[in-house]
């Protein structure tokens, strides 16, 4: 509620216009992703619907890919898949890492410091190797990439979320819990983690900025969303090997393009939307920045 | 003050009729009923709470391996501090910042375990932490408004918490309860503002809501640590008198923590005037502020502002400030500020040091240049010899010399010097004990009130 | 408050009396004989304008600061004392209006440029806060510290730069043997003196100290304002004194200048506000004042008034013991009970005419 009014405030400066781009993007893709069925032509998973390498046209907008898929509706039905697993994995990643991260913050002592380790080991592998390792062991399929995803973000939050348990643990208003007798539970519910909890919004939207291009790259490595699933990413795995063994770049410009365009604008979507948020929602850190 | 509060609320004469806020039927602890292990004596005051040799150290900065093998630095922020507070009373706390009132006030309330020694509330020891029953009979009041109420909890919900932790009221019946205790506490109309968050209230009415929380769980001993020096003036005799007006309500019993000695002189019954960690005086307020007798009490008084343009003076105020309580000094913690010292009273090789860095500025401020002025400021200190070793001897002799001569407390307090080939090694003499002397009701910690 | 207001009577009739006396005197130009102006503000208002409405912090004050003198601006929170002293350095966020006229050795300061002003901010008139460890780099020892200012301002070498700052620390009582410290190695007393050691190194002739002193407790809250006060006598700064504490306002005070609701509703020597106040607010103030002396707790019913939304006439009025109807129709004008004292009160101003109609 007091959000709220903060937001009202403020879109008109600078951050609001941010928001404001970064959401209609978002919310275009969510559209995309809802209507696809009346907005895509053909089936997106159906082989040679229109004859192969098919340029744009008018029947096939996006042109069609070697196999004669149409490009058009798999960019549209690739929409409902990106924001599926980003969903999916930025939610897991949040009910795993969050509270770990304020019992971690708040309790202290072994159990933190154990938490600490694995999130830490786990943070300092890379990315996409994490999430081929999950993937390759769960399989391919829209959970299993999304949990492949979500691995690599949990230690995030739980980082985010422990730091700023740990500042807020030290308010005077906490030791005050502790003198009316609150338990470590109620303390933690009602007195941290509201007090926490502003800055996941922004990790939620930055994270999912990158939880799409991990798993563009998951699924270009040949892991997460397998065939014939429309995923840009796979499009372009696809593309990239074609046009490797035959040498027709440039004159199939669109089976690459138009997935990595899909890519980039959703990415910057979520960028905008997640630092004009962060911009209103933590002022002391943008009044530093200046 | 005598009455206090008695069980389940009947005594009438303390406790009309609106101002029950707790009697023991609302209690989810009923096992637990207060003042039984006690019996009651009639007019004789009895000891609410009693503080025996508490110390409480904390570890700071160091190493990681010092950390890992707890071989930290500790500061001593509390060192041997003993008081009594008795029912009714409003016993202040006194002393310059990081004198380690705050951390008494924590301690003797169970939010941070002692180091050492041993704290009663009625007769039992709370050291190792307080029982959920009494964790309501013991509160406290934070002194930044803005700091100690959660900004994500409205006002109501804020205070309501107490009682959703220690009583089975109904949502009804707290909610009259939470209500009653605003307007007790001048937050009016209640019904506008239990529903607004502490960001829309301004520092005094926060502090009112700090208060109300407090006292929603009928207390009758309440930790008030700085209440009013973050408040605008006017703001502040307001809360002070709300203060007062509550402890005579509920027979209330207060640890006011203050650096404001004239408030203090206003409200207190009973003082206790912390330096680095000690207690140097104890006792009534008014023999104290009417007749100080330990030379840091002395300067305390002396350095509060008159709000009298026509008697603001220079005044001789200890000269420095709080040393570093990770290596207080030896002997009297108190000597190398005290205006009028003794040669027992603890000297050691880094008041040389201080002299040395002193005179330099003298010398400075005389030849109006800056700069080393003749002394290498190298020394070895030797703390278990009490000695120190300097480099370039002449000046540093010279100024030993000069100590000696003007049997200076600190040219007293040298036994001897060793002229070695490449520098002079300075002993000092070990420092005696300082007593606790007691002096009628008072207590006070100080060589020359001893000998006197 | 019936004491109070007993109290209030007594010094109405006290300020009458004064303004009886001193009509001769009130009508001389309140020029200070052998004593230079720094600066001097007239008809100054700033009004904050913010998404929803104007805030009027700061209306109509007239000021002068004199070399060699401290004058202490006091008043409860909110009454606009950090806003004028903010004005007199144009140091206002941007989009805040501003007018009147605000002198300084004979520039005017809301006409120069932001690189004049910068500079003159840097070396003439300097600037100290609450709270010292905001403007202090924690990474930067103190010696940088004065190398970095020194040399944003003037060509100077680093040794050079280093040596100054040596003798500003050994002004303030810093052993400038601790030049090469990290300001955290410092109590929160030396920090303030490093601060005042920072903005003395250019030989400013104002300082503007926000309430520098108030976090600090009473034996290096003293110490400092002896420092101020030696200060002053030695190089003949003058300095702006913003607090709330009356305490300190007397302790080095040689004008005192009572703020309430964006005006400066009294002004004049320590003396005359502090013996003789003549507003009823200063009266109020001085009475919740807890000193050594005090045996019962008074103050002042009700709030300061929002400044978004002033009242029209006096601000005070809406607590007020001696307020009239004219007092909510116009604010009052200035009384002159001394060449020094300067009152606005409907209250005050009634008791001089009737003196002036006696005599
Ligand atoms: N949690 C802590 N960890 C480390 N040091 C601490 C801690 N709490 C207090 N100290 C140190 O203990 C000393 C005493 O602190 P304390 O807050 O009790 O002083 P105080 O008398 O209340 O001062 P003030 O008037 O500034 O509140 C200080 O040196 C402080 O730095
Ligand atoms: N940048 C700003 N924008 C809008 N309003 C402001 C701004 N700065 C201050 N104000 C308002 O102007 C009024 C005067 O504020 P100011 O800070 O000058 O008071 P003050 O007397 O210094 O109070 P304090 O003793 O609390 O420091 C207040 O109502 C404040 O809310
Ligand atoms: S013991 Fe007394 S006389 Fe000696 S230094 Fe301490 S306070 Fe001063
Ligand atoms: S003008 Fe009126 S309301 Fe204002 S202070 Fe004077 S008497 Fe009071
Ligand atoms: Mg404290
Ligand atoms: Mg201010």
């Amino acid at each position: 509620m007091r959000v709220w009014t903060r937001l009202k405030d403020e879109l008109l400066t600078v951050s609001g216009a941010r928001i404001l781009i970064g959401g209609a993007i978002v919310l275009f893709y969510a559209f995309l992703a809802v209507f696809a069925p009346a907005l895509a032509p053909f089936d997106p998973e159906e082989l040679g619907v229109g004859p192969p390498l098919q340029l744009p046209d008018s029947t096939y907008r996006f042109g069609t890919t070697y196999l004669g898929y149409d490009l058009f509706s798999r960019t549209v039905y690739g929409t409902r898949i990106a924001l599926t697993v980003v969903f999916l994995a930025s939610t897991m990643a949040l009910l795993a890492g969050v509270p770990l991260g304020l019992f971690s913050g708040y309790l202290g002592g072994w159990f933190d410091r154990v938490a600490v380790l694995i999130m830490d080991s786990v943070y300092s592998f890379p990315d996409l190797i994490l999430a081929v390792v999950v993937a390759a062991v769960l399989g391919g399929g829209v959970v299993n990439a999304a949990i492949a995803v979500s691995v690599i973000y949990v230690p995030q939050y739980f980082r985010v979320t422990r730091n700023h348990t740990l500042s807020v643990r030290e308010e005077t208003f906490v030791e005050a819990a502790r003198a009316l007798g609150a338990s470590k539970l109620d303390t933690i519910r009602r007195y941290i983690f509201p007090n926490v909890s502003q800055s996941i919004p922004v990790i939620l939207t930055l994270n999912s900025a990158d939880a799409i291009l991990t798993l563009a790259g998951l699924s270009f490595l040949g892991f997460g969303i397998t065939p014939p699933k429309p995923f840009w990413g796979l499009d372009i795995s696809q593309a990239w090997r074609y046009l490797t063994l035959t040498k027709e770049y440039p004159q199939v410009w669109w089976w690459t393009a138009i997935p990595g365009f899909a890519i980039v604008v959703l990415i910057i979507g979520f960028t905008l939307l997640g630092e004009g948020l962060n911009d209103i929602l933590n002022p002391q850190l943008r009044d530093s920045k200046r | 003050m005598t009455c206090g509060r008695t069980n389940a609320g009947r005594d009438q004469t303390v406790l009309r009729n609106q101002a029950v806020l707790w009697d023991e039927s609302i209690s989810r602890d009923k096992s637990v009923s207060r003042d039984k292990s006690v019996p009651r004596g009639d007019s004789v005051p009895r000891d609410k709470i009693v503080v025996r040799g508490l110390r409480k150290y904390f570890p700071v900065g160091g190493t990681l391996l010092d950390r890992i093998l707890g071989t930290q630095p500790l500061v001593k922020a509390v060192d041997g501090v003993g008081f009594t507070i008795r029912d009714g009373e409003v016993f202040g706390l006194l002393g310059e910042s990081g004198s380690g009132k705050t951390t008494v006030g924590r301690v003797v309330l169970g939010l941070e375990p002692a180091t050492d020694g041993e704290v009663l509330y009625e007769g039992r020891p709370i050291t190792s932490g307080l029982p959920r029953s009494l964790r309501r009979s013991l509160q406290i009041i934070f002194q930044d408004p803005h700091a100690s109420l959660n900004p994500a909890m409205t006002i109501f919900q804020g205070i309501e918490h107490g009682l959703l932790i220690h009583s089975s009221l109904n949502r009804a019946e707290r909610r009259e309860r939470v209500y009653a205790i605003m307007e007790k506490v001048g937050l009016v109309p209640p019904e506008v503002l239990a529903h607004a968050y502490p960001s829309g209230l301004s520092g005094g009415q926060r502090q009112r809501a700090v208060i109300a929380r407090a006292m929603i769980l009928g207390p009758d001993f309440v930790v008030a640590d700085e209440p009013v020096s973050m408040l605008d003036m006017s703001i502040r005799a307001r809360i002070l008198k709300l203060l007062l007006d509550l402890k005579d309500e509920f027979g209330l019993t207060y640890l006011f923590i203050t650096h404001d000695l004239a408030t203090a002189k206003l409200i207190c019954s009973h003082v206790g005037v912390m330096y680095l960690g000690q207690l140097v005086e104890v006792g009534p307020a008014r023999a104290i502020f009417e007749e100080p007798l330990h030379p840091y009490t002395r300067a305390l008084i002396q350095a509060v502002p008159v709000p009298d343009p026509a008697r603001a003076r220079d005044k001789a105020l200890p000269h420095g400030e709080i040393p570093d309580g990770i290596r207080p000094p030896s002997g009297c913690r108190f000597h190398p500020r005290c205006p009028e010292p003794m040669p027992e009273c603890g000297w050691e090789p880094r008041d040389l040091q201080d002299l040395i860095d002193r005179r330099l500025l003298e010398l400075a401020e005389a030849q109006g240049r800056t700069g080393p002025a003749g002394f290498d400021v190298r020394m070895v200190e030797d703390e278990a010899n009490h000695s120190l070793m300097v480099a370039n001897k002449p000046a540093l002799l010279r100024l030993i010399d000069a100590e000696r001569d003007r049997e200076t407390p600190l040219g007293r307090a040298i036994e001897s010097v060793e002229v070695g080939q490449r520098s002079v090694k300075v002993r000092f003499r070990k420092p005696v004990p300082i007593p606790d002397v007691s002096i009628g009701d008072r207590t006070v910690r100080c060589l020359r009130v001893a000998r006197d | 408050m019936n004491v109070e207001a007993v109290k209030i009577e007594a010094v109405k009739a006290e300020a009458v009396k004064a303004g009886a006396r001193n009509v001769e005197a009130a009508t001389v130009e309140p020029s200070e004989f052998g004593k230079e102006t720094v600066l001097s503000a007239r008809n100054l208002s700033t009004y904050y304008r913010t998404k929803r409405r104007v805030v009027k912090a700061c209306e109509a004050v007239n000021l002068d600061l004199y070399r060699g003198e401290v004058y202490s601006l006091v008043g409860e929170s909110a009454c606009g004392k950090s806003t004028l002293g903010a004005t007199l350095m144009n140091l206002v966020p941007d989009g805040t209006e501003v007018t009147g006229e605000i002198v300084f050795r004979g520039r005017n300061v809301l006409t120069l440029s932001k690189e004049e002003l910068r500079r003159l901010r840097g070396t003439e008139i300097a600037l100290i806060f609450q709270d010292p460890m905001t403007r202090l780099d924690p990474l930067m020892t103190i010696e940088k510290h004065f190398v970095e200012a020194l040399q944003s301002h003037e060509p100077i070498s680093r040794r050079e730069a280093a040596l100054r700052g040596a003798r500003a620390l050994d002004a303030v009582g810093v052993p400038p043997s601790r030049l090469r410290d990290y300001p955290h190695q410092f109590s929160g007393g030396m920090r303030q003196r490093i601060m005042i050691a920072l903005a003395l190194v250019f030989e400013p002739v104002l300082l503007v100290s926000d309430e520098a002193t108030t976090s600090l407790d009473v034996v290096v809250q003293a110490q400092i304002l002896h420092l101020m006060r030696s200060l002053k006598d030695r190089y003949g700064l003058a300095i702006l004194n913003i607090t709330h504490d009356l305490g300190v306002v007397a302790e080095i005070s040689d004008k005192v200048g009572v703020m309430y609701g964006g005006h400066v509703v009294e002004q004049g020597t320590a003396l005359e506000v502090f013996h003789r106040p003549a507003h009823p607010y200063t009266g109020g103030l001085l009475n919740s004042v807890v000193h050594m002396g005090t045996t019962q707790l008074s103050w002042i019913d009700g709030m300061p008034p929002d400044l978004g939304s002033p009242p029209p006439g006096c601000p005070y009025a809406d607590r007020c013991d001696l307020e009239s109807a004219e007092c909510h129709r116009s604010f009052p004008p200035e009384s002159r009970l001394s060449a020094t004292h300067r009152v606005h009160c409907h209250r005050v101003a009634a008791g001089l005419a009737q003196g002036r109609d006696a005599q």
